[in-house]
């Protein structure tokens, strides 16, 4: 009897084993795959975090006739590995210590970023954005010299079956007209 | 009435599972999970994050239950009994999602074998997205489900124009004066030896340290500019040896 209230005032003088969380925060360990966010200043849509992206929570939308492109991220199904995080060529996304994403309803689990999406010469909309196309002229300009990125600055934003209509182009223009009719046979 | 109790702001008393006048009785039923989500359940009444503390008390049958804890995809051959459990359960039970497969079917959400999400059969109050959410997120979740505390997160949409844009490779590599090619390769080259989250964060450690110095002492000594990330990064001895193999790479890139 008395050896049991002895335990029992010891263990009233331990320390406390569990946490204070929802009155206290909980603090995350470094490192801490938490939320994923992605920077809506820093993206360039690339869609290279969509590849990377084991359960496709994110995902990537093309309205070729409006001429917009989304990054949609649905928090629901992400697995939080980190992939996109390593896949990103522009560091834009980052995963937070944030964890505390219960919620009521479905929708507010969507995080989405919108992009334009560049103009190919011949009217229509290209498969890529105006920032994926800033990005490989400032890329092109950086490896090669100003003037060449600069001819290029039509290349870059045509479309790929516009640019395969070009090139072939080119080719039957500099082959002569019997060689042509050959080749193209 | 929250100061008197101790309670931070963070919380709000408004306590509605006070109508039960009881302890609120949760069931867990695992439909098809790998049993990650199911650990961090067990976890969260354990001891140390201690749900018991807000009454939550764990029964084994749903005719018991006012909140249903489901974790996993819910595979097809245990969606019926997914459906009969809460029939079975008195209504206006609570039926929180637990995990990534329960939220929007997780890794699994295409295959053929499962529903591919909790809401595909039954009716989803609350969700609680994470593989496996740590244990004080499925609090956060539960105490969500009590009404107890407020969500957090919100719908997010983003408009992203081509003119606030600075391409990244040219804004670091003019900041420190080395060639693009120079800065893409560096990365690289750490990365190998860090991983990309270490790399990232010793990369830009070393362009503050160039700009610090200026590119011309760096130039002349090097040691003197990498031994300052080093000296930040000393509880981590890889980063020293990967500086150390990348040195080469560093020299050539102040000497263009």
């Amino acid at each position: 009897m008395i050896a049991m209230s002895l335990r029992v005032l010891v263990q009233g003088f331990r320390p406390r084993v569990t946490v204070r969380y929802p009155l206290e925060p909980h603090p995350t360990p470094p490192d801490f795959r938490g939320k994923v966010e992605i920077d809506p200043s820093a993206c360039m849509g690339c869609g290279a975090c969509v590849a990377a992206c084991p359960p496709n929570a994110l995902e990537m939308i093309d309205d070729l006739d409006s001429g917009v492109r989304v990054i949609r991220l649905f928090y629901g199904r992400c697995i939080f590995c980190g992939r996109c995080e390593e896949a990103c060529p522009r560091f834009a996304v980052e995963q937070s210590s944030e964890f505390e994403l219960a919620t009521r309803s479905r929708e507010r689990l969507v995080m989405e970023v919108v992009h334009r999406l560049a103009q190919c010469p011949r009217g229509h909309y290209a498969p890529f954005t105006e920032r994926q196309v800033r990005e490989a002229l400032e890329i092109l300009r950086l490896a090669m010299n100003s003037e060449l990125a600069e001819s290029l600055r039509d290349t870059v934003r045509t479309c790929i079956d516009h640019r395969r209509e070009e090139v072939v182009e080119r080719v039957v223009r500099a082959l002569k007209p019997g060689e042509a009719r050959e080749a193209l046979r | 009435m929250n100061a008197l109790l101790g309670l931070s702001n963070r919380v709000r008393l408004v306590r509605l599972y006070d109508r039960l006048r009881r302890s609120v009785y949760v069931l867990h039923v695992d439909s098809g999970s790998c049993n990650g989500c199911d650990i961090e359940i067990l976890d969260t009444l354990a001891p140390h994050f201690d749900a018991e503390r807000f009454g939550v008390k764990l029964v084994a049958s749903p005719k018991h239950a006012d909140v249903l804890l489901v974790s996993g995809p819910v595979t097809r051959q245990f969606a019926r009994f997914l459906k009969r459990v809460y029939e079975y359960a008195p209504p206006g039970c609570v039926v929180v999602a637990v995990g990534a497969c329960a939220c929007g079917g997780g890794i699994w959400h295409d295959t053929y074998s499962v529903m591919g999400g909790v809401d595909r059969v039954i009716p989803v109050d609350v969700y609680v997205p994470g593989c496996p959410p740590r244990p004080s997120a499925i609090v956060f979740g539960l105490l969500l489900a009590l009404e107890v505390l407020e969500q957090r997160i919100e719908r997010r949409r983003f408009e992203a124009d081509a003119e606030r844009y600075r391409p990244l490779y040219a804004s670091i590599a003019s900041d420190v004066g080395m060639g693009y090619r120079c800065v893409r390769d560096l990365y690289e080259c750490l990365r190998r030896f860090l991983g990309y989250r270490t790399a990232r964060k010793v990369l830009l450690d070393l362009v503050n340290a160039v700009q610090g110095l200026g590119v011309d002492t760096c130039r002349k000594d090097l040691s003197r500019c990498t031994s300052i990330v080093v000296r930040k990064w000393s509880f981590d001895d890889r980063v020293r040896e990967a500086l150390q193999s990348c040195e080469q790479l560093l020299r050539r890139c102040f000497e263009e």
